[in-house]
């Protein structure tokens, strides 16, 4: 089991945020946490990376206590994919992705010779070693998010989280990543991913988890959770599950403006 | 950090406190409203009175500044206010110590030695502050001459302002003429100029008896080793009355400038002066122990000298620049004016001054003195 | 890699130029020496032969300008670095050594203590931890309101400057005019003219351990500048990285002002250009600025000392050549700029 998160509770001041969130995601296992805008998919993330410290509840990461853990065996096991890599310096995507081995490099260290050779592979294994010297701010949405994901693999982490990772994508590079992700847990990954599009998590299978505005989560398969009942709830607006024959999948759909 | 970054800083959070235009517009009509009322208000104020004058005007000098005053009959009466510290020994000088109401001494000495000035008040150091000044109600202030925005203010209080240039000889003769004149001492003023004429041209005695070829070059330093006297200061004057030869030249005219050490290593004067009229980020032992100036001639004969401070500063464009010329000409010719010699006049000076000498007060050991 | 060998010929193209540029200058001066005099007399007291020449002439190469020399290529490294390492960590590049009230706090330390009639030892004692003592209050004001982000280190900043310079402003008041204000003033306008031998090894025992360590850990400047959250999820220990870093280069920062007063632009434009000549990566940044930072000082200093019958204080002249430089670098950057 990567995470076991049982009995969660933040709040930002008087505003209760996660209120008992209980949740669980296992070793090659994709998670697509749904909700609306300010439901506090990020907090929940903020949380699950040690970022914030919850008022109640245990995270337990890889069977360790999460608060117990210093920053560096938290991203030992998880890496995590920004919603926009913004920087106001002009890094090439090398240094970039070469930031993703801090947690294995001591304060004096600097990335050794094979920390090297390990980006050149993990940017030639996406396909864009062509882009290594170019500077992250001139670079496309699309590639800069899967530059992004480079960092996050450089590590060789267990489990990768992504925040909204199509958030700031057109729809052919909000595919192309999707792609990538689902890629990514097909060769043994452990996912979270948060979106607020049903459809992403339709598309990417695996399981879901809705977070509702009360800070409550309810997680199951996508089968499960993804009905039109659920999706009302969750949303507050009429919205329709069909299946296409032709895709032998469901699409989630606005019925009306 | 630059001032202008701050700026930007600044805009970017006016811009995010003001990012709707609505309630900055509402607040500029506001404040336009408040400032119409408010200058509305003060100009009711403003309204002149006209006063009518209760003494005489005999005639008209002028002062340092160029400016027209008014000689008045009630001169004898006249009050005084300064923050000027230049002014001072010029009030003990003309015997006006007990009509100073304020005044700004550089030198403790100056309110302890004078009983008249012991008692003045204050009405600002560098600044005058107005208000203050308003309460002490002098007949006149005594100004530098190079600040007309106070000269303007307090004029419009409805008091006298004399401003006074000191920058050398001719001009410490017209200030004493000046306020001689203003404050109705011209008896005293004269004895004044008779005195001080007299001192130079007893120095210029001495001096004219030293022959050319044992003449010594020599300088003023300021704040700072780097920083001299420029050839238009009155130090560099003085230097030249006390049988020396300045070394810095004419084209060094920059008030106290910093010609660097280079520069001073360049000219290499034989003696060296420390100024007591500005504050040092040095002292004469740390020179002569500083490895850098092992070679300077004055450094390894050991003449570099503080101008003494323990008196008033003798080094300040004033009356008491006698005093100064006679310690330069001491130092750098002690055959022709020994301590003894200095001594006396020193003495003759505060005598002439205050009527009495200061060597307990001061504990002066002249023995000390080389 | 590629990248790697042109950094190091980099480094190596510059240090050439840095010894020239030391060896140009100290062959100039207002005191008249030759080029051929002043290079003798260095090379004889590099390999301690007797000098041949006056004792006053090799005062002057060994004991005025070498060491005023040597004190503004270490100050300008210092404030270089230091810049380039605060703007990673705030991740601003408009950020420069002095914005987290490190000057004004060393500039009102110096002035009370010229106020209080102290020795020059104190004052520069006094400015050290004045400087060390605005930046703590600086740092605590985020913590005090709960809000660490760096927008709200910038403003207390701001707060902590614009406070610093009215006490300063204060002090000034208070001060004698005559005596004690010429100081003051003179002491926040930087100077390397009273540079001594004997402030060489002090020098180096405040400068370069810091220098050393931000120059060990300049790839953490990397991540450091990805921000704070993003630094940790990374897997770096930022309490501990950003602390240090932030100490070290207040060190720097209030050293070289400890020795040379306060000096304006070098910390914010030298990072600037060395970024635009090297790229982003501190790897190469930090060490390139260190010695452009100390070139551009020394040209600087050199300058001051020529031009003139009077010598300007080497802060007005960085004023005069950092601003247009500024304005040109930012031309440049408009589009990056948002």
């Amino acid at each position: 089991m990567i995470y076991e998160v049982s009995n969660l509770k933040f709040s930002y001041g008087k505003n209760r945020v996660l209120n008992g969130v209980d949740l669980s995601l296992d070793e090659s296992e994709l998670l697509c946490v749904l909700g609306r805008n300010g439901s506090g998919k990020s907090t929940l993330f903020s949380c699950l990376l040690g970022l914030l410290k919850p008022e109640e509840g245990s995270i337990r990461l890889c069977g360790k206590e999460l608060k117990d853990m210093k920053e560096k065996e938290i991203a030992a096991y998880a890496s995590f994919v920004p919603q926009n890599i913004t920087s106001s310096f002009g890094f090439t995507v090398f240094e970039y992705v070469l930031t993703g081995f801090a947690a294995s490099l001591g304060l004096f260290t600097h990335p050794s010779f094979e920390n090297k050779k390990a980006v050149i592979d993990t940017l030639e294994m996406m396909g864009i070693a062509h882009l290594q010297d170019r500077i992250i701010t001139e670079l496309s949405g699309g590639e800069r998010q899967q530059v992004a994901i480079a960092r996050a693999l450089v590590s060789n982490p267990k489990l990768i989280l992504f925040d909204e990772p199509t958030a700031h994508l057109d729809y052919s590079n909000q595919i192309k990543v999707l792609r990538i992700i689902k890629d990514l847990s097909s060769k043994g990954y452990a996912i979270g991913i948060t979106t607020h599009d049903p459809n992403h998590a339709i598309l990417l299978g695996g399981r879901v988890a809705l977070l509702d505005g009360d800070g409550h989560i309810n997680a199951g398969s996508s089968e499960e959770m993804l009905t039109e009942e659920k999706l009302k709830a969750l949303y507050g607006d009429d919205l329709k599950i069909r299946y296409i024959d032709e895709f032998k999948r469901n699409v989630c759909i606005y019925p009306k403006i | 950090m630059p001032k202008y970054l701050w700026g930007i800083i600044g805009i970017y959070i006016f811009k995010r406190l003001f990012k709707h235009e609505k309630p900055l517009l509402f607040m500029i009509k506001k404040i336009i409203a408040i400032l119409l009322a408010l200058s509305m208000l003060f100009s009711v104020c403003a309204c002149k009175r006209e006063e009518k004058l209760n003494y005489e005007i005999l005639g008209e000098l002028v002062d340092g500044a160029g400016r027209t005053i008014n000689v008045r009959s009630d001169a004898k009466d006249a009050t005084i206010a300064s923050v000027y510290f230049v002014a001072a020994p010029f009030f003990v000088a003309l015997g006006l110590e007990d009509r100073v109401l304020a005044v700004n001494a550089r030198n403790s000495f100056w309110t302890m030695a004078s009983e008249g000035l012991g008692k003045a008040g204050t009405v600002g150091k560098a600044t005058v502050d107005l208000e203050q000044l308003a309460r002490y109600k002098p007949t006149a202030l005594v100004h530098r001459s190079n600040d007309p925005e106070t000269v303007a203010a307090v004029e419009k209080l409805g008091i006298d302002v004399i401003c006074i240039t000191v920058e050398n000889a001719e001009d410490i003769i017209k200030t004493l003429d000046l306020l001689g004149t203003y404050f109705g001492a011209e008896e005293r003023a004269k004895e004044a100029k008779d005195w001080f004429n007299g001192k130079i041209e007893m120095i210029d005695n001495i001096v004219s008896t030293i022959p050319m070829e044992k003449r010594k070059t020599a300088m003023l330093i300021g704040g700072e080793p780097g920083r001299v006297a420029g050839y238009d200061m009155m130090q560099s004057w003085m230097i030249e009355k006390a049988g020396g030869k300045s070394v810095i030249k004419e084209g060094e005219n920059h008030n106290w400038i910093n010609i660097g050490l280079e520069k001073v290593f360049s000219y290499n004067p034989e003696y060296i002066f420390c100024t007591s009229s500005a504050a040092r980020n040095y002292t004469v032992d740390e020179l002569l122990a500083n490895p850098a100036w092992s070679a300077m001639t004055a450094v390894i004969n050991k003449n570099i000298y503080d101008v003494p401070t323990k008196l008033d500063s003798w080094d300040m464009p004033g009356f008491s620049c006698v005093l100064g010329i006679m310690y330069m000409l001491h130092s750098m010719y002690p055959e022709y004016f020994s301590v003894s010699d200095l001594e006396d006049e020193v003495d003759d000076y505060y005598r002439f001054m205050f009527g009495r000498c200061f060597d307990k007060e001061l504990e002066l050991d002249w023995d000390n003195f080389k | 890699m590629a990248s790697k060998r042109k950094i190091s010929i980099t480094i190596v193209l510059l240090t050439a130029v840095l010894v020239l540029l030391v060896v140009f200058s100290i062959c100039l001066g207002k005191y008249p020496v030759s080029p051929k005099e002043s290079l003798s007399i260095l090379f004889r007291a590099a390999t301690f032969k007797e000098q041949l020449a006056d004792s006053m002439t090799v005062n002057v190469v060994l004991r005025l300008r070498l060491p005023r020399i040597l004190v503004s290529i270490f100050v300008g490294a210092a404030l270089s670095i230091s810049g380039a390492c605060y703007q990673s960590i705030f991740q601003n590049p408009l950020v420069s050594p002095d914005f987290l009230g490190v000057s004004s706090g060393a500039c009102i330390g110096a002035a009370v203590a010229i106020l209080l009639g102290l020795s020059s030892a104190f004052i520069s004692g006094f400015a050290f931890i004045g400087g060390i003592l605005a930046v703590l209050i600086t740092a605590s004001i985020p913590a005090l309101i709960k809000n660490r982000s760096n927008i709200m280190l910038v403003l207390s900043g701001i707060i902590v400057g614009s406070l610093m310079s009215s006490i300063l402003g204060f002090i000034k008041f208070v001060a004698d005019p005559q005596t004690q204000l010429a100081s003051i003033t003179y002491w926040t306008m930087g100077d390397f003219s009273y540079a001594s031998n004997a402030d060489l090894l002090p020098m180096v025992i405040v400068l370069v351990p810091p220098m050393i360590i931000l120059l060990l850990m300049s790839w953490w400047m990397d991540v450091l500048s990805m921000g704070q959250d993003e630094a940790r999820t990374l897997g770096a220990n930022v309490k501990l990285v950003r602390g240090v870093a932030i100490v070290c280069s207040t060190l720097l920062t209030a050293g070289s002002i400890c020795f040379a007063g306060s000096i304006g632009w070098v910390g914010l434009i030298v990072p600037h250009f060395v970024r635009m000549l090297v790229g982003s990566s501190n790897r190469r940044v930090l060490p390139v600025s260190c010695l452009i930072g100390g070139i551009f000082m020394l040209v600087v200093d050199t300058l001051t000392r020529l031009i003139g019958a009077a010598e300007m204080p080497v802060s007005i002249m960085t004023g005069i050549i950092g601003a247009p430089f500024f304005c040109w670098l930012l031309f440049k950057k408009r589009n990056e700029i948002a």
